[in-house]
This record gives structure tokens, sequence and C-alpha cells, in this order.
């Protein structure tokens, strides 16, 4: 299994200060960071859809935009193919920036209201120079079908157009630079239910045809159930446990993940599953306590998580969970990889 | 791709806008088209020279004078009508200026923020606290009588307004959505101001344009009253109320009423005008699905 | 014992541009201590129905005719004076996007006490006594009476919009897409709740979602809506094991389970109607994998396959022998 390594990320943070003036980081009461992003780690291979779960405020949309460098991350390293992206100058970026590409969650608001879906689309050809007048015409409209959507449609604005047809606009604009890697930030989280199979279905064949690799944010995790073959659960800034779709969903070890996956509910009555609840609320990601992120709700939580950060624990190769608390698993992959 | 002013949008929009804000445009576009005829043919259709003195002073409207004459016996009317020219002039100059540079300070300052832009709205703002007619007339004091002098002030008293509003704005557009988007597709801060925000700044330029010319004749006319402003024997209406004001009491009421009257015709011109615009440009109804 | 009867309700929406037509005559019973489960995609008139029966119908929307009996009593009958004592003692809703219904410049529980003293002679303390026992009751800390909305989480208003609605002790309380803004885990419990308040105080609910799996998880009867017409309704249990409507089928299947097999996700084609010019005959019909010819002719009659179960559809047998 000597897959390519596409996207390594290594203790990867972000922090916002939220200490607003000058005045207040000389006068205030110390520091304040908001850490969104708090030290994750893990390695994308080619060609795979990795998915990042978690609820809202877990940290996993500022950790997409830091890994395709939409955000300064505060420390942690970003490496795609090898070449660290937090070092590069702005030119070396630019160029960078045709390999990774984003989808966002909202198709409404991530589309320029003033704009055709002609002129959206072939924006990116004009910021890279890579073509012009006709040319740019044409490949304009051999991305339009490839999202699904007709000739006629590239001059419509976007508020003339379903969600859905927003959405497929907003992948057509991703792929206009022929990428290697898109995150997919929630794709069909603000759509219809009826719509959304459309889309996931396009994503799917858009992989296959072009070799995609795809970082796919949900907090929907049926969907990424059926979407992902490795998956990472994330909470508060951390990863919880991390390892392939079945891994997680059929023997998942962490308490948060079982707590997650019991909550979601099934349709068909019945099987009303035990759902295992948590105490109190999610806490906020400012100036969270030393320890383990989970310790204010975790059903499982003894004093050493209080003091100190949980241990990884390997249950096989690819599959680790950080907790102090749960039993069995190995110090290291290695010991699975002889 | 570019900024492209298209006729059919406005046509388009005109057509969805509410009955009283066509009125509005229509009205105020009247007004305004008169003074600007008045300021392009003024020399060339005004029965009188309008610096020529007569013997047949104070004369009150006639036939001859439809506006009576002043205390040097020059037609009140021909004066007015060509110091459209002066006092239009000075506020459409005084506007333009305080516009761009409002415009570039408000953008640097709202897009790029840090320091730069706390120090600009702390500059701003304490400009902004002044009461504006005093800071204009602080201005005009300083540089002294004159016509560029006096459109400087009214420039400087409209900046921070306009400095606020433009870097609102800015900050508004950037933080919506796609224009993260056009960060990931690798624009750069240039393309993005200039292909995505400076739309936004088109939209209201009409309309701040013809606002700040309704300001502007105002303050003019105030700095005119005071015996600052345009220098005579220019004529600008300002200074003719000014001139006119000492013999208003024993009579001759056209020495005020009249250049009144042509202050309020670009007040009101004006403001309808950009009140009408906006109201088209800027439709706030939200459609029916 | 019917708490809330809905007889040939139908309510428009008489815009510039035509009537949507978003109620089109529905009937609903909900009996004493069941829940209701109103689903379908946005658009097709499940809130506008709860408006309708809550007698909110915002301008410029009118009930054009049907019942709503409260209790036996018509509720469009009412005077204004009395529709005001039923409001919120008697019929209680928990609105859509209620993060934003909570006004920001009130504790919350100040937000409670206000419907208490409103209808009832009761003295403030009994009142904010009240408000902590609501709070509670929804999962709540009590002490949270003092603090504003913008102190709790998400999920912690979600659940005070709950107690307020329950503040004068309803018979009869609509939930509008609780769970929607909700993470799966507070999500959750507040489904939980729900089915404890159901359960407990033995209250009728009706609660409009277009997430099936909600429904199926707290809801006794499930009625499917689409384009202002309910095309299915039955028990639970009854809906998911033999539902015959072809929507309620595409609705079902585009929710994918999280155990078992990976079912592929399956969407339906073609974009919800527009109300102000339904298809003719059956809506349903340009989305329909089953559609002929008269479905675009003839409306389809209610029929009645079995007690509690009725479906609108032509082709319904023969769709139910073919799965």
């Amino acid at each position: 299994m000597h897959e390519k390594i596409f996207i390594k990320v290594e203790n990867l943070t972000k922090w916002f200060d939220l200490r607003s003036s000058f005045t207040e980081k000389i006068f205030g009461e110390g520091e304040r960071y908001v850490k969104a992003v708090d030290g994750i780690n893990f390695e994308i291979k080619e060609g795979e859809t990795f998915g990042l779960v978690g609820e809202s405020g877990c940290g996993k949309s500022t950790a997409a935009k830091t890994i395709i460098r939409l955000l300064e991350p505060t420390s942690g390293s970003v490496y795609f193919k090898g070449i660290d992206i937090n070092r590069l100058t702005l030119e070396e970026m630019k160029e960078i920036r045709r390999h990774l590409q984003i989808v966002f969650q909202d198709p409404y608001a991530s589309l320029n209201p003033r704009a055709t879906a002609h002129d959206i689309i072939a924006e990116p050809f004009d910021i890279h120079g890579v073509a012009s007048g006709e040319e740019a015409s044409y490949k304009v409209l051999t991305l339009l079908k490839d999202v699904g959507l007709a000739p006629h449609h590239a001059y419509r604005y976007p508020h003339e157009f379903s969600g859905g047809q927003r959405q497929r606009l907003g992948i057509a604009r991703a792929l206009a630079l022929e990428p290697d890697f898109i995150v997919m930030d929630e794709p069909v989280s603000n759509l219809d239910v009826s719509v959304r199979a459309a889309i996931i279905q396009l994503i799917l064949e858009l992989q296959k045809k072009m070799g995609l690799t795809y970082l796919f944010i949900a907090h929907d995790l049926s969907l990424v159930k059926i979407l992902c073959d490795e998956v990472n659960v994330m909470y508060l800034g951390k990863i919880m446990e991390s390892g392939t779709s079945d891994e997680i969903f059929e023997s998942m070890m962490h308490p948060y993940t079982k707590a997650l996956i019991s909550a979601v509910p099934i349709a068909d009555p019945t099987k009303r599953s035990k759902k295992i609840f948590l105490t109190g609320d999610i806490p906020t990601p400012i100036n969270p306590p030393p320890g383990c992120k989970f310790q204010t709700r975790c059903p499982l939580v003894s004093d050493i998580c209080r003091i100190e950060e949980p241990p990884a624990r390997w249950y096989s190769a690819s599959h680790v969970a950080y907790c102090h608390n749960i039993e069995g698993g190995e110090e290291s992959p290695e010991f699975y990889l002889k | 791709m570019g900024i492209r002013i298209r006729w059919e949008n406005f046509v388009k929009l005109y057509k969805l806008a509410p009955f009283s804000a066509k009125g509005n445009f229509l009205v105020g576009l009247f007004f305004v088209s008169l003074l600007v005829i008045f300021v392009l043919f003024g020399p060339y259709i005004v029965p009188y020279n309008p610096l020529t003195m007569s013997d047949s002073e104070l004369v009150p409207p006639s036939l001859e004078h439809f506006m009576g004459t002043d205390v040097l016996g020059r037609d009140l009317f021909s004066r007015m009508v060509v110091g459209t020219r002066y006092s239009l002039g000075a506020s459409f100059f005084a506007t333009l200026i305080g516009l761009i540079i409002g415009l570039l300070l408000g953008s640097s300052s709202g897009f790029f923020g840090g320091k730069l832009d706390r120090l600009l709205v702390l500059l701003m703002d304490s400009l902004y606290v002044f009461p504006n007619f005093i800071l204009m007339l602080i201005m005009a004091i300083v540089l002294g009588q004159g016509i560029w002098q006096s459109a400087l002030a009214i420039a400087i008293g409209g900046i921070p307004g306009r400095f606020r509003m433009i870097r609102s704005l800015t900050i508004s557009v950037k933080e919506r959505g796609f224009i993260e988007a056009e960060r990931v597709l690798g624009a750069s801060n240039w393309h993005i101001i200039r292909y995505h925000i400076t739309p936004y700044y088109l939209s209201v330029l009409f309309v701040q344009l013809s606002l700040g010319m309704a300001r502007g004749s105002l303050s003019l006319a105030g700095l005119g009253f005071l015996g600052l402003g345009i220098p005579p024997p220019t004529p600008d209406w300002g200074a003719e109320l000014n001139a006119g004001r000492p013999f208003y009491l024993s009579g001759h009421w056209w020495l005020v009423i009249f250049p009144g009257i042509f202050v309020l015709i670009a007040m009101i011109g004006f403001n309808l005008l950009s009140e009408g615009l906006d109201t088209i440009m800027n439709p706030t109804m939200r459609r029916l699905h | 014992m019917s708490v809330i009867e809905v007889k040939n309700l139908v309510a428009y929406f008489f815009t510039p541009f035509g009537a949507v037509r978003a109620v089109d005559n529905i009937n609903l019973d909900i009996k004493k201590g069941t829940a209701l489960g109103l689903a379908g995609e946005s658009g097709c008139g499940k809130t506008t129905a709860a408006y309708a029966i809550m007698n909110l119908m915002p301008f410029p929307g009118r009930i054009v005719s049907g019942e709503v009996l409260l209790k036996g009593l018509d509720i469009y009958k009412m005077s204004e004076e009395d529709l005001r004592k039923v409001r919120w003692k008697e019929m209680a809703m928990v609105f859509q996007g209620s993060m934003a219904a909570l006004n920001p410049l009130y504790k919350v529980g100040a937000q409670i006490t206000e419907p208490i003293l409103l209808h009832e002679d009761t003295s403030n303390e009994d009142a904010i006594e009240r408000a902590r026992n609501l709070l509670e009751l929804v999962g709540i800390e009590p002490s949270r009476v003092d603090s504003y909305p913008w102190e709790l989480s998400g999920g912690m208003r979600q659940r005070a919009m709950v107690a307020m609605a329950l503040a004068c002790n309803p018979s009869f309380l609509i939930a509008d897409e609780p769970t929607t803004a909700l993470d799966v885990i507070v999500s959750a419990q507040v489904m939980d709740l729900i089915k404890n308040l159901r359960d407990n105080l033995e209250l009728s609910m009706m609660l409009i979602t277009h997430d099936i799996s909600v429904i199926a998880q707290t809801c006794d009867e499930l009625a499917v809506m689409y384009a202002g017409k309910i095309v299915e309704k039955a028990s639970v249990s009854e809906m998911f094991e033999m539902s015959a409507h072809p929507y309620t089928h595409a609705l079902i299947k585009a929710f994918p389970s999280i155990k078992g097999e990976n079912r592929k996700l399956e969407g339906i084609p073609g974009s919800p109607p527009d109300l102000i010019d339904p298809p003719t005959g059956c809506r349903f019909h340009p989305r329909c994998p089953f559609a002929q010819e008269i479905c675009t002719l003839e409306e389809p009659e209610i029929e009645v396959i079995s007690e509690d179960h009725i479906i609108a559809c032509h082709f319904w047998e023969e769709i139910d022998e073919k799965r």
C-alpha cells in the first residue's frame, strides 16, 4: 500500500486572537484566543475522499480553509505533494492555488450576484491568464456540460438558478483550473433534500472522471458514510478518532464518536436506537482547559483527562482513537504494518 | 469581464420602480436639466450682460427685467442664470473631490483594515463630529475667498461622511462569500477591488453625486451669504443673497427671494433626483417567488 | 378525543403575480396525546398550514375556506377576544429559526413569564417559579432564567422556545422544523424532549419537518404534503412498512441510513412546482416515475386503504404490488 500521500497536515493550529484593540493587548487580562483548530494531524491519499465530521463549532470549516491557505495557520505545516505551502511566496502560492480548490456550503453567497454564469466560471482563466475570449468561452461551455448545466445557462445570473443549479455552478468554477484537490465544505447541506442525491452523484462522477481527491466536510453522518473512504471526527479543534468509513461507523471506539453516531435519527420507526446522551453543552473554544477537549461532557471522564492530553490508541493501521479511558489498542500503527 | 454600465439594466430597474420614485426622478431631472442648460448656455441666453452696471438701480421685477435689478443696476435674472455656472460648478468640483478622496480613503481603510484603518477612522470621526458647516467655515476662512478655495472647503467638509459610507460598504462587500471564493481562485487584492467591489461603488456613485450637489449648493450659498465664497463681481447665488440682505427690509424683496429660489431649485432638484435614483437603482422590495 | 380537527382547509397567498395555492384542501385529525408529523420539501405548504391552523396567516395570505376545530370549537368563527384567549393557552407554536425569535433585549425568564402573566392571574414570583420549572422540563438549568438569549447556545435557545410555548400548558403544540438548524446530538436531545412531552404531559403535537427520520423517531402519525395537498397519511409504523405513494417512497429513499447496508442516495428529479400555477391533475405527475396520462388530467381522489391510512394516487395498488 504505497499510495501517494497528497496532503499531509502536521500539527496544524489556527487560533483567532480575540483581543481586538492594541490597548487591550497591553492592558487586557491576558491571552484570549479562540482555538478553532488546535493541533491536527492527518494524511490524505491521492484519489480518496477524506471525510471530516463534527458538530458546528468543532473547527472543521476552519481547518479546511487553513489547509488550502485561505486562512494563515497559527502554527504547523501543510504539505501538498511534499511542498510546504505556507513557506511559498505569493507568486508561488498563486500557482499552487490552481491545484487546490473549494466548493462552498452556501451556493448563493459564494457566487457574485452581479456576474453571469459565464463570467463566474471564466474568471479563473482571467486571473491566471489561462485562456481568454473564444477559447475561454469554449472551456466554459465544456465545464457547464460537465456539471450538468446547459449552454443557455451561461448568460444567466445566480439568482435565476435554483439552489441545486447554483451549486453546480460553484463546482464548475472549482473545476475551471483543473485542480487535483477539492475541499467540499458541506456541499449539500443548504440544498433541498430531493436535490442532494443529484449533486452527490455529480461529485462522485467527477471524481472518477477527473481523478480528483476530496476533503469532504459534513455534519450529516449518513452522507459521510456513503461517500468517504476515511473519516476523521473532530471536536473543539482536535481529532478524536480517525479511521476508514467502516471502522468509524461499525467499530467506533471513542465515546464522542459513539454519542454522535447514536444520535443520528434512523428513517425507520422500528429501529429506535439507544441514544447516548452527553451532559452539558458544547463549551466554547476560547481558552480551553488543559487535557482532553472532551472532558466536560464525556461519560468516561476521569481525573487524568483534565490534566494530560489523551494518548493515541491504534486499533488497526488506519484506525486510531485518542482517549485515556478506552480499552485495547496499540501505541503506534507500526504494530499492524508487519 | 469588466465593469459595464448596462443601460438595459437601468431601464429594467426603472420600470420596476414605484410611481413615487419615478416621479421624484423625473421632477428632479427636469430641474437639474434646467440648471444644466443654464450652466452650458447661460451667457448666451440671458438678455443682459450680468456684469454691466446701469442706471436703473433697484428696479423691481418688470417686463424689461424679469427679476429686477440689483443695487448696481445689473439685471438680476442674467446674474442668476450665469451665476449657475459658478455656483453649480463650484459645487460640482467640491462634490467630485470629496467623493474621490472619500472613495480612496474609505476603500483602502475598509479593505485593508489594520492600523491604517484605525488611524483613518480616528481622524475621520474627529472631523465628522465637528458641525459640518463650522468645519467648512473654518476651512474657508483659512483658505480665503475665491471659487477654488470655497470648493475645496466644501470638499473637505464632505470627506468624513463619504469616507464612512464607502468604508462600511467596502467592509460589507468584502465579507461576502464570493470574495472568499475569489481568493481561493488566486485573485489578487487589486483584482478583487477592481472587478468585484467597485461595481458596488458605482451603484451609489450617481446618487452620492447628486446628493452632494444639493448639499454643496446650499453650503456654497451659506458661505457666500457670510461673505466668504466666490468674490464679486462674479455672480453667485449666495453672494447675491448677501448683497441683497440690507435692502430686504426696505421693500426690495426680489434681491433676496430670487437667489433663494435658485438655491431652492438646485436643492430640490438634486434631492429629488437622488432620491428617485436611489429608489430605482436599489430596489429593496423583495421579489415574491 | 380529537384535539385539533382540520377540515377542508384552503389557504392562499394573494400576490400581484397571482394566488399562491399554498394549502389546497387538507384534512387532519390529531387526537389527544399523539404527535403528527407533517413532512414535505420546502415550499410544499407545511409552514403555511401551521400558520393557517393558528389563524396567524401573514399578509398577503388569507384563509379561503375550511374549518379548524380546537376541541370542537371553530377557530375561524371566534371573535378576536376569544382568539387571543385561545392563543398560547390552548395552542402554541415553536417557530422555524426560533433562535432569531427570541428578543435579545430581554432575559429568557422574562420572555417565558410574559405569556403567563398575560393570560393568567398570577403573581410575578409564581410566574418566575413556573418559568424555572419549565426550563428544567426542557433540560436547561433553572438558573438560566436570568440569562439573555445570546448567552445560550443554539440548542438551548431552541429548547427555551419550547419552554416558552409550554408556558400556559397548551393542549396543542406546533413545532416548525425544530431540529433543522441544530447539530445531531443537540437535535437528538430536542427530539427526546418532544417525545417526553408527548408521553408525560399528554401533549398533542404537530411536528413539521422535511427530515423524515426525525418523524420516524418521534411521531405517531405521518402526513406527507406535496404542493399544498396531503398525498398520504398513515401511522408511522404503517407508513414506513407499507407506504404506497411514489412521493413518500422518494422521500424515504432520500435519507440514507446510518446503520446497515450502504444504500445509494436517491433523489427526486425536477423541482417543487410553482404554486401559483401548479401542474394539472395530480400535482406530482411531472416528477413521478409512474405517471400515466390520467395523472395529468384528473386529480386523484383520497382513498382509504385501511383505518388511519389514506392516500391520493391513481395507481397506488399497482405500485404497491410491484414493491
